[in-house]
């Protein structure tokens, strides 16, 4: 990329300053630059959403790099019937399924949460050890691919409930369904860390594991810097 | 307090969206999967269009004249340009259609005349004066609303 793409013009606008929409319009028009801006912009998105589905990361690296030839072919016939990231998000779904497709791992929306109603509110057993960041992680693996498409969707990506029914295919009933489940589950999952829990033993925990989960809390609170939760 | 459930509204929890806000990618892997984008986008190039320039050893084609119209008369103009036509059968170049996208308070006259002149300025250098003598007389600049992207008329 260029000085020229960074430098403020008369009005101080430069490539940076516009939005992914309007790099799509000037890229599919021909303006490579724009483009270049506009994979600078979408590659560490789409990366990380499609390694939220996608446990083997070469796997996932190349997926992303498939849905970013996508968009650079697909750009001349985009009609902007949706927004760009929307149009983004959905190709690299569809590369996904493709990929489970092909490994004969299909993910189906019909998938169940099926260790829902028995979860307890700890950490997994992986994660034990391991920061917030990490047992979050290990968490989002374990909910089925639908699941935790929408869950990352709606809560880091901010797409709305029609924009994630057009990435993943799924009813709008289907979508708020699946968004609800994750929410509990995670909240569950990950109660030890939520700032300011209470230490008491959680509902159907016996005192073992009321006790251990106390010893996590205190291991979690050594881990806070003074002044402990926010 | 019940620590199992979403916030009180049904969402989830500020604090686990903001750690779900720290699982990026290694900055090495993103760098990666850019630069072998950069690396293949050339072989998906369209073969373009031969265009008649004065010079018979110069070649080009429409593709690389679309990119020089569209970087100049951003560089330039500071808008972005969304459509760029060629018009004329063949190698024959007869007119040129600009798309760009407008902010408010733009003087839009005043500012197809600044495009006009990039871009029959890019024109000449490209191609020769002679044989863009046509497509220099007809220049048209169309703008696009910056929030609805209708066409403005």
């Amino acid at each position: 990329m260029n000085d020229l793409n960074h430098s403020p013009d008369r009005d101080g606008l430069a490539l940076p300053d516009f939005s992914d929409d309007e790099l799509a319009a000037a890229a599919a028009a021909g303006d490579p630059d724009a483009f270049d801006e506009l994979v600078g912009r979408s590659a560490p998105v789409v990366l990380r959403y499609i390694r939220r589905l996608v446990d083997d990361g070469q796997a996932a690296e190349d997926l992303a790099q498939e849905t970013m030839l996508a968009l650079w072919r697909g750009l001349p016939d985009f009609g902007f019937r949706s927004s760009v990231r929307t149009w983004l998000f959905g190709v690299a779904h569809r590369k996904v399924a493709d990929y489970y497709r092909r490994r004969r791992e299909v993910p189906t929306v019909d998938e169940r949460f099926a260790d829902l109603a028995s979860v307890q509110p700890l950490p997994s057993d992986e994660a034990e050890r391991s920061e917030l960041v990490d047992a979050l992680r290990s968490e989002l693996r374990r909910l089925p691919p639908p699941s935790r498409a929408v869950w990352w969707l709606r809560e880091v990506e901010g797409l709305s409930l029609a924009e994630i029914g057009q990435v993943t295919g799924l009813t709008n009933g289907s979508v708020r369904g699946h968004l609800q489940r994750s929410r509990s589950y995670l909240a569950t999952r990950l109660a030890p860390w939520k700032p300011g829990a209470p230490s008491g033993t959680p509902p159907g925990d016996g005192a073992a594991a009321g006790a251990d989960r106390d010893g996590r809390l205190k291991r979690r609170e050594a881990r806070l810097p003074e002044g402990g939760d926010r | 307090m019940n620590t199992g459930t979403p916030g009180a509204d049904g969402s989830t929890d500020a604090w686990l969206v903001e750690a779900s806000r720290q699982l990026d990618e290694p900055t090495g892997d993103v760098a990666r999967l850019i630069d072998a984008i950069s690396t293949k986008l050339p072989a998906m190039r369209r073969p373009g269009r031969p265009l008649a320039s004065d010079d018979p050893a110069v070649a080009v084609n429409d593709r690389v004249l679309k990119k020089l119209l569209a970087t100049r008369v951003r560089s330039t103009v500071g808008r972005l340009v969304v459509n760029v036509a060629l018009d004329g059968s063949g190698a024959d170049l007869s007119g040129v259609t600009i798309g760009l996208i407008a902010r408010y308070r733009d003087d839009l006259r005043t500012e197809a005349d600044r495009v006009r002149e990039v871009v029959g300025t890019v024109l000449v250098d490209v191609l020769g004066e002679t044989v863009t003598a046509a497509a220099r007389a007809d220049i048209g600049v169309h703008w696009q609303d910056v929030y609805t992207r209708e066409w403005l008329t």
